[in-house]
């Protein structure tokens, strides 16, 4: 199929962009590297009357250092990541993330905040960065720009508190500390198909602290903000032998997941992520990335 | 082809598959049921292999599950019920005749080429990361330009006849072939010219094919039923050889011969007093007929003829597939590590191309066993209705078989030739369903639908758990 008739526009900076953007009527749909919007278009599961192209956009290409944070530009995409042309700040999960959402061909036009703003529930960037405590940055031509936890950016499945006149900008992802260690494991139907069920874990054994995301759950993930209650309520050195599968499944339970088996495979990639997370040798990790 | 229709069903709150297209079923009642026009569930679609596949699915599962209450090996049941080629030709007790073959040998090889032990060595040791190693086996038969007298017998309306070539030399020395089947992709332009050229010896780039136009070519009733190398190239030797006869009639002329005295050899008549070649004797017929006499065959450089096998049942080619594979239980993952496909397509005009169908089929078996399916909600709404969600296997889930080829002659075809254009799609589903199952039965689950999809592992082994825990509390 084609996409319905659309007006494309290709802001040339930032305020540009903003401008566009806060002055639309009707239905406008922002695309930053368009691997969703793309087939969406084509298949006219959305109609925009206007498609605002902010992929050529040279603030939102930009990565900068900040008050303990790597502020990415929203237009980085997947490729850029996976290369490394953007530091690495989590000890290396950002990099792995990356290079294993869908293809290649995806992820050299694919965008960290186009997949954000596009909040698929079984997209890599969602589960991860929140697992990751990052933050979106948004911005306006009307407000001063804000910041929020993706937690409360992603507030259900395709759906984002994103206002009408509101962009994108950044990600700001916390420099992880070298005692940090991370898993990550998706289960997929096949090689670059969306997730099945996502397990992101971010654990510090020497802190005694751990984020915990089961994601691919059909609805925004299911985020254990403090995940000492998956291992019997503290985290120390041997937490994987303490992972409680029946706290991790009375969650999803308790989140709505009512099929037993759709909880049997999330708890199960869970498990695998905090596997994951429990061999990594941080230092030898940070060798190798 | 199958004309199935499915019809849609209430209750239950997950898509359920109400399609028989790309579902394979062992059971008879899930998804299977014929039910009444206007469904709006999908009909089912032409296809290779039609019907085939099920039935080596429900016959390979079947095999297997004797052999596991037997206590005894896939690979012994098999062999030990298997036609040996000593009673070959073989009628089955549904009266299908079976022309050649050596079933055992291509078990025996698929076994062979795998390395059965090592692969159940490996299961034995199990793998550090949990999951299950599977062996399955699986053969079918593909019945092969099957004519006039089958189809005549079903009481179909298509009845396949004679197929027909026409063969014509050009005033260059080259020559345009003329058939009215067409091909899908097969190479039928290639392997077609090297039976032409096998006959006529003019060399295949100077060989122009004209497919599938009747107002161009013979009639014919299509390349289906694993018939165009056969029939078409049966045909094409058929025409070519009679285009060598009136090339000896004519070129005995210009080598001062009795026709009679006069034979054709590798793209030349000779004769006592000397030769001549094809590209002089078209140059002459055309260009010089001034140096020809009166009495040249008038007939010219153009032929068609016709062609049926000595024997129009059909002729069957056949393989033995063997798959490994890593199952992990908790996730339902299914790995590929190794396939093995020995195929006998009787003798082979091009193994290359034969490989590639080969390959094809391969693809789209590993489709129907893991991955498509036509699902439908309990309001009848198709959830498969683009690729997105109609998964087919992709260039990473196809796997690197390894093809080992056997060429048992058919007693009854031009050069002993069998179809081949089916086979390869047939017998997956069933390999894989039962390398599944043998990874899973030590857990005590069991698969007999196919795709067999993460969910219906993950389910098969949730239940077979709880089974088992039930046991051990009862005890």
């Amino acid at each position: 199929m084609k996409p319905a008739r659309f007006v494309m526009e290709r802001p040339r900076d930032l305020a540009a962009a903003l401008s566009m953007i806060a002055g639309a009527g009707g239905a406008t749909k922002i695309m930053a590297g368009g691997q969703s919007l793309g087939p969406m278009l084509n298949l006219r599961l959305v109609e925009p009357d206007r498609v605002i192209d902010i992929s050529g956009v040279p603030e939102l290409r930009r990565t900068d250092r900040a008050n303990g944070s790597l502020v990415i530009g929203a237009c980085v995409t997947h490729a850029d990541i996976e290369d490394g042309r953007i530091p690495d700040v989590a000890n290396g999960m950002m990099a792995r993330v990356a290079a294993g959402i869908a293809y290649r061909a995806v992820r050299n036009r694919g965008t960290i905040g186009g997949s954000l703003a596009h909040a698929d529930p079984a997209a890599d960037w969602v589960s991860a960065l929140t697992a990751l405590g990052a933050e979106v940055e948004i911005a306006s031509r009307a407000r001063n720009s804000r910041r929020i936890a993706i937690g409360e950016f992603v507030v259900g499945a395709l759906d984002v508190a994103l206002a009408a006149d509101e962009l994108v900008t950044a990600v700001c992802v916390p420099v992880l500390p070298s005692s940090a260690r991370w898993g990550y494991v998706k289960h997929c139907r096949k090689v670059g198909e969306f997730a099945e069920a996502i397990g992101a874990v971010v654990i510090d054994p020497e802190l005694g602290r751990g984020r915990a995301v089961i994601g691919a759950v059909e609805a925004a993930p299911v985020v254990i903000e403090d995940a000492r209650i998956l291992f019997g309520g503290a985290i120390g050195p041997s937490f994987a032998e303490r992972f409680d599968a029946p706290a991790a499944d009375s969650l999803l339970a308790a989140a709505g997941m009512s099929d037993p088996i759709d909880r049997h495979v999330h708890v199960t990639v869970l498990r695998r992520a905090i596997g994951q997370a429990s061999v990594q040798g941080s230092a030898k990790v940070r060798d190798a990335a | 082809m199958s004309g199935e229709r499915s019809a849609p069903g209430g209750g239950a709150d997950r898509p359920v598959p109400r399609s028989a297209t790309g579902r394979l079923s062992t059971g008879g009642s899930a998804g299977r049921s014929a039910g009444s026009g206007g469904s709006g569930a999908a009909v089912g679609e032409a296809t290779v292999g039609v019907a085939r596949t099920g039935v080596c699915f429900a016959l390979e599962l079947a095999l297997d599950a004797v052999a596991s209450a037997a206590g005894l090996s896939p690979e012994t049941v098999r062999f030990r019920n298997l036609v040996r080629p000593e009673q070959m030709p073989f009628d089955n007790i549904t009266n299908k005749h079976f022309d050649s073959g050596d079933y055992p040998q291509a078990l025996r090889r698929a076994l062979e080429t795998i390395d059965a032990d090592a692969v159940r060595a490996r299961q034995r040791k199990g793998e550090p990361d949990g999951r299950r190693i599977g062996l399955g086996l699986a053969i079918y038969c593909e019945q092969s330009a099957h004519g006039t007298s089958v189809y005549a017998g079903w009481g179909i309306p298509m009845v396949p006849g004679r197929e027909q070539a026409s063969a014509r030399l050009t005033p260059d020395g080259g020559l345009e072939l003329r058939i009215g089947l067409h091909s899908h992709g097969q190479g039928l332009e290639t392997t077609l010219a090297q039976v032409a050229h096998e006959i006529l010896g003019v060399p295949v780039a100077q060989i122009r094919i004209v497919l599938g136009d009747t107002a161009m070519t013979p009639y014919s009733t299509g390349t289906w039923g694993s018939r165009a190398m056969v029939m078409a190239g049966g045909a094409v030797a058929a025409a070519c050889r009679e285009l060598s006869e009136r090339a000896t009639r004519i070129g005995a002329h210009l080598i001062q011969a009795q026709p009679a005295d006069a034979r054709f050899e590798n793209g030349r008549v000779l004769g006592p007093s000397g030769e001549v070649s094809l590209a002089t004797i078209a140059r002459t017929w055309y260009r010089r007929p001034q140096d020809l006499p009166a009495d040249v065959d008038a007939g010219g450089l153009e032929a068609t003829s016709g062609y049926k096998p000595a024997r129009d049942s059909g002729v069957f080619s056949y393989a033995a597939h063997a798959v490994a594979v890593a199952v992990d239980p908790d996730l339902g993952e299914v790995e590929i590590l190794d396939y093995v496909v020995v195929e006998d397509g009787g003798v082979l005009v091009n193994p290359l191309i034969v490989d590639g169908q080969i390959y094809g089929g391969l693809t789209q078996g590993v489709g129907t066993a893991l991955y498509e399916e036509m699902l439908f909600d309990a309001a009848g709404q198709p959830q498969a209705s683009t690729f997105a969600d109609y998964l087919l296997p992709g260039a990473p889930e196809a796997p690197a078989a390894r093809i080992v080829h056997m060429e048992t002659a058919s007693p009854y075809t031009e050069f002993g030739a069998k179809g081949v254009g089916e086979g390869g799609a047939i017998a997956p589903p069933a390999a894989i369903a039962n390398a599944v199952n043998d990874a899973l039965r030590p857990l005590g689950a069991e698969l007999r639908h196919s795709p067999i999809t993460p969910r219906r592992i993950v389910e098969a082994v949730l239940a077979a758990r709880s089974v088992a825990a039930e046991r051990k509390a009862a005890s």
